[in-house]
């Protein structure tokens, strides 16, 4: 069962060549499992396309090698490879009726006539565009092509399936059961999924793993909670979620973790594995804002002292955004309901209260 | 493509404004594309004059003299008189064969200008054009030189020892072939180019990731979606080609005559038969039409499918 699926190793991509080259992809690693929903994350321009191109078969590799379970498929042609694209841009044949469209990759595999029809029509209502199945791809709203793209690459039945940001043209409540229903579709199917989006919200929701990157470089790979709970470096924290990013300096280093000194108190927190710290180095920390409580009022002694500078009200939920009397400035996020936090007004005085098993010292 | 209504653009604001601006295109085809039409049509059906030019006295005698063959004195009952139906069938079947032969080697030209890098394309568009700069005739009477027997073609062949004697090609059918293919090529390229390039090549993309091969994706993906180029060329190319009398008469001698030559042989000089060259000409403009007209249905079915 746990076979792998795409194996990258160092893959680097050049765009053109001499001087003019553009890198777009730079010494990529991961592995990907049978059956993983697999997401690669990043803002534009970061690579994804291209890396999602280079599996389809549609760009080369500079340099590396890219496995598809566990053969070298570099050299194989993209009609030779049992992997399927939903394109970043649809690519419906505009000369084609819906169902026709659905039906080319099964028409393409020479499976009889019946076969086909049957399991278009199949495909058409998983994505419920079976009334449009005469109509053209003019003839359909973006989101509408969306799905009709995605019906078109499942039908053949692929052993891995690219999507490039497939719901991004969706309004709100389609995407959500969308989502839904590209996870079922995959457990169902048995497919493995290489999904890519800069939504980091979608990712986190979908993905078995995901696969940060920023500059066409792998930042992090790591299951969703992986990632948000311990960011790597300073790129994952802030993409991912909303987090405070503060400077600190490194205290003391042990084997459960280290003590920094921040806005002129000491702080105990996590360091993650295989990160190098120095006592005396000036680092990077990330507090999540759901992990700041607030108390109203000053308190007395060690505690961190806060001014409120606003207040943001989210529905259930209330950013509290507080200065600190060293100048830093931090987001607490607690809920609407929490005691005295819907009294609270700009100026008024109160004490900060930080998890420390939450907060994270990051690497570059 | 995209909304209904949306190939009229602004109709129904400004429209008396719109009329106005249209006037001078309206003025322009009436009377120099429509006006000419019909006094040839007029002209068809009146009397010769024998020193060029026509007594106007409405006759059917052009159109008789086309199709039938009443004997030396006229008085014989009438057959059908092939001369001129067969100059007529020669001309369609030059034409065709002209627009095929265009076709198979516009097309590919085509395809890799297309595919060239942009700032490329226009140096390889400008270079299938530079030809044409040149006055016809003496591009045709070009060929002429090159082809002939004693021609450099042929000089150069035998010199390479390729061939014992010159090939003949001056006055033949093949000469004519040659004149029409090469006068007319860059009207099936440019077209093809155009559609070429608005190609979306990421279809093509698509089709490979679905499996299909390079040759299925051309002839299904490709070919389908640059269609009206392509039959825009072979329109561009066959009807002029149909008309042309140029490449026959410099190329082909008396024994190739084309319609054209015929048509331009009765408006020249003192010999010619005005109403004959006249109803020549409206019996070529009816085939003409025909295929116009068959091309529009053929799009008409096809859009009013696709829906834009
Ligand atoms: N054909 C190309 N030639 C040159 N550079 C390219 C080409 N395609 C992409 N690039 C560059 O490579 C980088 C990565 O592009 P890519 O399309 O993979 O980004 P992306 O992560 O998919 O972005 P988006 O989220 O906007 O789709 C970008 O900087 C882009 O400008
Ligand atoms: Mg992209």
């Amino acid at each position: 069962m746990n076979q792998t699926a795409i194996d990258i190793a160092g893959v680097t991509k050049f765009y053109g060549s001499g001087p003019d080259a553009v890198r777009a992809l730079h010494d990529i690693h991961f592995q990907i499992q049978h059956n993983e929903f697999f997401t690669l994350l990043g803002p534009s321009g970061c690579g994804k396309t291209t890396l999602l191109r280079i599996i389809g078969g549609f760009e080369d590799i500079s340099e590396g090698t890219l496995r598809l379970f566990g053969e070298d498929i570099q050299n194989l042609p993209p009609n030779r490879r049992p992997v399927n694209t939903v394109f970043q841009h649809y690519a419906l044949f505009p000369h084609m009726s819906i169902r026709d469209n659905v039906g080319f990759g099964l028409k393409m595999q020479g499976r009889p006539p019946e076969e086909i029809r049957r399991r278009s029509d199949q495909m058409l209502e998983l994505v419920r565009l079976s009334e449009y199945a005469g109509r053209r791809p003019s003839q359909l709203s973006g989101g509408q092509k969306q799905r009709v793209a995605l019906a078109r690459a499942l039908a053949p039945e692929p052993k891995v399936l690219l999507l490039d940001e497939p719901l991004s043209a969706l309004d709100l409540k389609l995407r959500q059961s969308m989502r839904h229903e590209l996870k079922q579709i995959r457990e169902e199917l048995g497919i493995t999924f290489i999904f890519v989006t800069h939504d980091q919200e979608e990712a986190l929701i979908m993905s078995d793993r995901i696969a940060v990157m920023s500059h066409g470089a792998l930042q992090q790979v790591g299951t969703p909670e992986e990632i948000y709970n311990h960011p790597l470096n300073r790129f994952v924290a802030d993409f991912i979620g909303e987090t405070n990013l503060v400077e600190v300096q490194v205290r003391e280093i042990s084997d459960s973790g280290a003590t920094v000194a921040f806005a002129g108190h000491t702080l105990a927190c996590s360091v993650n594995e295989n990160q190098a710290h120095e006592p005396g180095e000036i680092a990077h920390m990330s507090i999540r804002p759901e992990h700041i409580g607030i108390t109203p009022g000053e308190e007395k002694g060690d505690a961190l002292r806060a001014t409120v500078l606003r207040k943001i009200f989210l529905g259930t939920d209330i950013h509290v955004a507080c200065s600190l009397p060293t100048g830093e400035e931090l987001v607490a996020r607690v809920q609407s309901t929490a005691a005295g936090v819907a009294a609270l007004s700009p100026g008024d005085g109160v004490t900060l209260d930080i998890d420390p098993h939450r907060i994270v010292l990051l690497g570059d | 493509m995209a909304g209904p209504g949306n190939s009229r653009g602004f109709q129904g604001v400004f429209t008396p404004l719109r009329y106005w601006l249209l006037l001078p295109s309206w003025l322009v085809v009436g009377f120099f594309m429509v006006a000419p039409v019909l006094i040839m049509l007029v002209y068809s059906f009146l009397t010769k004059e024998f020193r060029g030019g026509v007594i106007w006295e409405f006759t059917l005698a052009a159109y008789d003299q086309f199709f039938l063959d009443r004997g030396l004195f006229g008085d014989e009952p009438p057959k059908i008189e092939w001369t001129y139906i067969g100059i007529f069938w020669r001309s369609v079947w030059q034409a065709g064969l002209a627009t095929v032969l265009c076709l198979l080697i516009g097309f590919p030209t085509a395809y890799y200008i297309a595919t060239r890098p942009p700032a490329t394309r226009n140096i390889w568009v400008f270079l299938v054009t530079i030809p044409y700069w040149v006055n016809l005739l003496i591009r045709t009477v070009s060929m002429k030189f090159l082809i002939r027997d004693n021609g450099p073609i042929n000089e150069w062949l035998l010199s390479a020892g390729l061939i014992a004697e010159p090939i003949h090609l001056i006055n033949t059918p093949v000469a004519v072939q040659l004149g029409l293919f090469y006068s007319y090529l860059p009207f099936m390229v440019l077209p093809i180019y155009a559609a070429i390039e608005r190609f979306d090549f990421s279809l093509c993309e698509a089709a490979a990731d679905l499996y299909a091969g390079r040759w299925f994706a051309l002839w299904h993906i490709i070919i389908p979606n640059v269609r009206p180029g392509i039959v825009a060329g072979c329109i561009l190319v066959f009807i002029p080609s149909l008309g042309a009398f140029l490449a026959p008469d410099l190329l082909g001698g008396a024994k190739n005559f084309m319609i054209g030559s015929l048509i331009e042989e009765q408006f020249k000089g003192t010999a010619g038969n005005w109403p004959f060259g006249a109803a020549a000409s409206m019996i070529l403009l009816s085939v003409v039409l025909v295929v116009l007209f068959f091309n529009a249905r053929n799009r008409a079915t096809q859009t009013s499918g696709a829906g834009h």
